[in-house]
């Protein structure tokens, strides 16, 4: 029997589709979450979409918050970079939905806060606490030049404070400049990632 | 006296004089009369779509590719940029304007409105799926490609999350796309629309790579989906030929039957009853509100009519709306059971039409049933009574009144009831009464049922005479009792709204005159029926409208 036109079409589409879910699925092994993870040590040196991403958001900025590894307890939820800010989440199953907040801004205020010594280089540390009786809320910020960057604690578990320096230590930062060396590697100085002046 | 039963409406000798050819069997394979078609340009976007999806696959998972992509749109970006001048940037930030969250929401909004004034339901379920659609696919694309904004070049124009396929481009793509093919008739305005769109989409597209929003594959995999998916939705669920965009007032049921339908009719009445339609004409439109009625004049020596009744789903949905709201007003007071297909539908009907038929009374001859869409549209074929005149605009006598009276009494006999007796199913020629429309009658009715007939074939004999006249021929043929049970049975909704509507115009209480008549008279019989399945339908609809209110309120904001 010869199959019809209609027929030849839709087992044609169905290829392409079964092609397209399994191209997706491979797809699906790389960071799905967009996660910024903090790159450039290791070889090949390819840069992170979404710390580029992020660096786009602020082309300004000249550091640029970075995972190193999500600890056990803790989840990366959500990636938010439009012009002028970018900014991630990290919920926890002891914390509670939206324990950190990561933001990166061109500036920020330091006002009401404590400066305290800096445990990242190029970069000014500022503290602010603002509840201790239940769970921990407050505020850390970094001020480098041209931006910031934000972490927005709202923890809602019984230990306090303790879980922010678990947290904090799986976070760094990665330089703009390192960054766009990255890109300029991965396609062989074709690209870069900031327009030249 | 004797009273002359009406007989069978074609038994004198008034059978159209049909010229049939030999029906032909459709071959295995070959489309029906009138195939749900998506177009060679249907199926093309469809396959660009496919190739996005790969595409994007690939460069999800190639890295290769990603580069060799990013620096070729670069390339492209390089020359927008090196006619950035002050005046165009302000003008390609006022034509980005247009594939902005804002545009967006506003064009849903206005088109929103004009889809529930118009109660364009379908359209609008279509709508808001393919908009989900494609939302949903070009955040979940870019989510998954993770592609960054155009790379090496200052980008001047608002932007969010990652690049590919670029959403903006998609989602106003859908837009005009759902626009032309919701709110704009077929033919010639949409062609202009077309046209209109192709411009837009430019011009949109052009704006995003100048302001360096997107790149040039990113706003090209945006076009595709935006496109693909809403034309594909639109020309599958709402084909131009079984719901047109027409912005005519009249009855939502009536189905277009020019252009393609029109043809389909003419080709399944040959193949499959051996008919020549030469002209095919809606006929009694405002008195039918369940299908198209329609006349058509069928070649032969001389030419003559056949009647036709054009089902299609969306009459099987009136059908279902239709019992769902008479058994949550009234519970189930008489069979509710929905169809489930409309094949079944005009089956049903058709049968109902034969046994009418068979009892000998005065109703049209069947002709039979013809497919146009296997499971979609379907036509009833019957006798035409040419020159019939309805009963609520002829000079009703003493037969005419005797001739309504033996009609229930046959129907009676032959256990059988109409269900819709009212003046646009009754109609006079030649001093002869004909009964049309068995599409609610029913097989083995309760004995209620049967007595509202009998009341509303009073009521409308005596819309055109006068009760005591109506009264006092119906005692010939019916019990006092009888009538009184009758008229017991009858009130509300039980009387068809066209028959209420006309005692309502002539300021007659014609059905309280009639209850004063019988010497003896029972109470009213209830017509409210509670059962736990009522409550229970009544409680299931009420949850239905809060989710459907809790799903329809995000649907409000913009698709972006």
């Amino acid at each position: 029997m010869v199959p019809s036109r209609s027929r030849r079409w839709w087992a044609a589409v169905v290829t392409a589709v079964a092609v397209a879910s399994s191209l997706s699925a491979c797809s699906l092994q790389q960071n799905i979450e967009g996660i910024p993870e903090c790159t450039g040590a290791e070889e090949p040196r390819v840069p992170n979409s979404a710390l580029v991403l992020m660096a786009q958001s602020v082309p300004t900025a000249q550091l640029l918050p970075c995972v190193r590894s999500v600890p056990v307890g803790w989840m990366f939820s959500d990636l938010v970079a439009k012009n002028g800010s970018a900014e991630f989440t990290f919920d926890s199953d002891r914390e509670g939905v939206a324990a950190l907040i990561v933001s990166l801004r061109p500036s920020c205020s330091v006002e009401g806060t404590s400066q305290v010594e800096s445990d990242q280089p190029d970069a000014d540390r500022y503290e602010r606490v603002s509840r201790v009786s239940t769970g921990f809320g407050g505020e850390r910020i970094y001020t480098f030049p041209g931006g910031c960057v934000v972490y927005t604690f709202d923890l809602r578990g019984e230990s306090h404070a303790e879980p922010v320096t678990e947290i904090t230590n799986a976070l760094g930062f990665v330089t703009r400049s390192d960054l766009a060396d990255q890109v300029s590697e991965h396609s062989n100085g074709q690209l870069s990632l900031d327009p030249a002046d | 006296m004797t009273l002359t039963p009406g007989g069978r409406a074609d038994s004198s000798a008034e059978r159209p004089g049909l010229a049939r050819s030999l029906p032909h069997r459709r071959p295995s394979g070959e489309p029906p009369p009138l195939p749900r078609k998506l177009n060679n340009s249907g199926k093309y976007w469809l396959l660009l779509a496919l190739l996005v999806v790969v595409l994007g696959s690939f460069v999800a998972t190639t890295s290769r590719t990603a580069v060799t992509i990013d620096v070729v749109d670069h390339r492209v970006l390089d020359l927008l940029e090196e006619l950035r001048t002050p005046f165009l940037t302000d003008l390609m930030t006022a034509i980005g304007w247009l594939a902005s969250s804002t545009a967006l929401v506003i064009a849903w909004w206005i088109s929103l409105a004009i889809l529930i004034i118009w109660r364009r339901w379908r359209h609008l379920l279509v709508w808001v799926v393919a908009m989900l659609l494609v939302s949903n696919l070009a955040l979940a694309g870019a989510e998954v490609i993770q592609r960054p904004r155009p790379l090496d070049i200052e980008i001047i124009g608002p932007w969010q999350g990652f690049a590919m396929p670029s959403a903006p481009m998609a989602v106003f793509a859908a837009t005009v796309v759902n626009v032309l093919y919701a709110l704009v008739p077929a033919g010639r305005s949409r062609q202009l629309g077309k046209a209109i769109a192709a411009v837009l989409f430019v011009l949109v597209a052009f704006s995003r790579m100048y302001l360096a929003q997107d790149g040039p594959t990113d706003v090209l995999f945006g076009l595709i989906i935006g496109v693909a998916i809403p034309l594909a939705a639109f020309r599958l669920f709402t084909p131009n030929d079984v719901f047109p965009v027409t912005y005519h007032r009249g009855r939502k049921a009536h189905l277009d039957v020019t252009g393609e339908r029109g043809l389909a009719i003419r080709r399944a009445l040959k193949d499959q009853l051996g008919l020549m339609a030469k002209d095919i004409q809606p006929f009694g439109l405002e008195g039918s509100g369940g299908s198209t009625p329609l006349r058509i004049t069928v070649e032969g020596d001389p030419d003559s009519f056949v009647f036709c009744k054009l089902y299609a789903s969306t009459h099987l949905r009136s059908d279902r709306w239709y019992k769902l709201g008479r058994t949550m007003l009234y519970g189930r007071l008489e069979d509710e059971s929905a169809f489930n297909t409309v094949r079944r539908l005009v089956q049903y009907e058709d049968y109902l039409l034969r046994l009418l038929y068979e009892a000998d009374l005065p109703v049209p001859k069947p002709y039979g049933i013809v497919e146009i869409t296997p499971e979609r549209e379907y036509l009833l074929v019957t006798q035409f009574f040419d020159g019939a005149k309805e009963v609520g605009e002829s000079e009703v006598d003493d037969s005419l009144i005797d001739q309504g009276l033996l009609i229930v009494r046959q129907l009676w006999d032959a256990g059988l009831a109409h269900r819709d007796i009212k003046p646009a199913n009754l109609l006079v020629r030649e001093d002869r009464l004909l009964l049309i429309d068995s599409a609610f009658a029913e097989v083995r009715p309760s004995p209620w049922r049967q007595a509202v007939d009998l009341a509303n074939m009073m009521l409308v004999l005596a819309l055109r005479t006068d009760v005591q006249r109506v009264y006092s021929r119906a005692r010939l043929i019916f019990t006092e009792d009888e009538i009184a049970e009758a008229f017991a049975a009858t009130r509300g909704i039980t009387m068809p709204t066209q028959l209420r509507r006309m005692m309502r115009q002539q300021g007659r209480r014609l059905h309280e005159e009639f209850r004063q008549l019988p010497p003896t008279k029972p109470k009213p019989i209830r017509i409210q029926r509670w059962s736990w399945r009522r409550v229970g339908l009544l409680v299931a609809v009420g949850v239905g409208v809060l989710v459907g209110v809790a799903i329809a309120i995000p649907l409000l904001g913009s698709p972006l």
